[in-house]
């Protein structure tokens, strides 16, 4: 694939690696708060790897950075593009590992009725792997009322003092909540890696 | 609470605004500023020989195709004539030794496997006839 060239609406390598050099400490805290979300249920890839190839991707000029757009929004959308691939190519790999190659030559012989086509190996707990991430942040909350109020909150769309509202929670509450969530997501980055 | 289902990217977009909508230091939860960037900045250094490196990689595919394709339009339809016709410019561009007497004398054939040798060497392909 030919990486698109810088345009006046997209920023240039140079101008990538400036913005991404400028980020401060909290922000490649974000960025690697949001690697650790994007990576859940990604097989053979932490957040390490993927915040990387994220980043490796954007210098490559493998990814659009529109001019104007903050350097984590394009993180984000980039790190999920990648994660997406990632979790494609797996379950291509599995799909492969599944198949079987025929020739065509068997459908002559007597064993032909065995041969399976394989239209799509995808099993029920397999549709459910693919929202893995989904599944599993849910996972790490179970047991906290508090927690599974934020992230259902986070899933409607709420943030900050929106969420705080909708959730109920004081705003005590809603901030010892939310970290406890962090924590949480970064504790089981941690137990993943190394690989 | 059952948790409505949302795309991911939603809920991780959700989740970047939340981490903007929170302060630095409860973004860092104790974790030391200088080893934090540290820690980043070591990765954008990695990516930067990466992404040099898909580069070159990228500029020496880019550079094969080039050369496949020259020589690709310099074998078809190379006709005896313009073989000819490009050996005796050749050789009164001073740069190839080649007897007038030889060149006539030359089959078709011939005429096309030198051309192409020349063209191997560097020599600049002659134009397809259609060329304006």
């Amino acid at each position: 694939m030919r990486a698109p060239k810088p345009t006046g609406t997209t920023l240039s390598q140079a101008e990538r690696e400036a913005l991404l050099g400028q980020m401060s400490p909290a922000d490649w805290a974000r960025a690697k708060n949001l690697a650790r979300l994007a990576s859940l249920g990604l097989p053979d890839m932490g957040p390490d790897d993927l915040l990387q190839e994220t980043l490796t991707s954007l210098l490559s000029m493998d990814r659009v950075w529109h001019r104007g757009v903050h350097a984590l929004v394009t993180l984000a959308v980039a790190m999920h593009s990648v994660a997406s691939n990632t979790r494609e190519l797996a379950e291509n790999a599995r799909r492969d590992r599944y198949a079987t190659v025929t020739t065509g030559e068997e459908e002559t012989q007597e064993d032909a009725g065995r041969t399976v086509q394989v239209v799509d190996v995808l099993r029920p707990d397999d549709i459910v792997e693919q929202r893995q991430e989904l599944a599993q942040i849910e996972k790490l909350v179970q047991g906290d009322a508090e927690e599974e109020l934020v992230l259902t909150a986070w899933y409607m769309g709420y943030v900050g003092t929106e969420a705080q509202k909708e959730t109920g929670l004081t705003a005590h509450q809603y901030d010892a909540a939310r970290k406890r969530l962090v924590r949480k997501l970064k504790a089981h980055a941690a137990a993943r890696k190394p690989k | 609470m059952t948790a409505p289902q949302m795309p991911q990217d939603d809920l991780l977009n959700t989740f970047l605004d939340e981490l903007l909508s929170m302060t630095d230091e409860e973004v860092l939860d104790g974790e030391d500023p200088a080893a934090v960037q540290a820690s980043g900045l070591a990765m954008l250094s990695k990516a930067k020989q990466e992404a040099a490196r898909h580069r070159l990689a990228a500029a020496k595919a880019g550079l094969a195709i080039a050369n496949a394709e020259q020589h690709s339009d310099a074998n078809k339809a190379m006709s005896g004539a313009e073989a000819k016709a490009f050996l005796r410019e050749a050789a009164n561009s001073g740069e190839y030794t080649l007897a007038a007497r030889k060149l006539e004398e030359m089959s078709d054939e011939a005429a096309i496997m030198v051309c192409r040798k020349l063209i191997r060497l560097g020599a600049k392909p002659p134009k397809d006839s259609d060329d304006p």
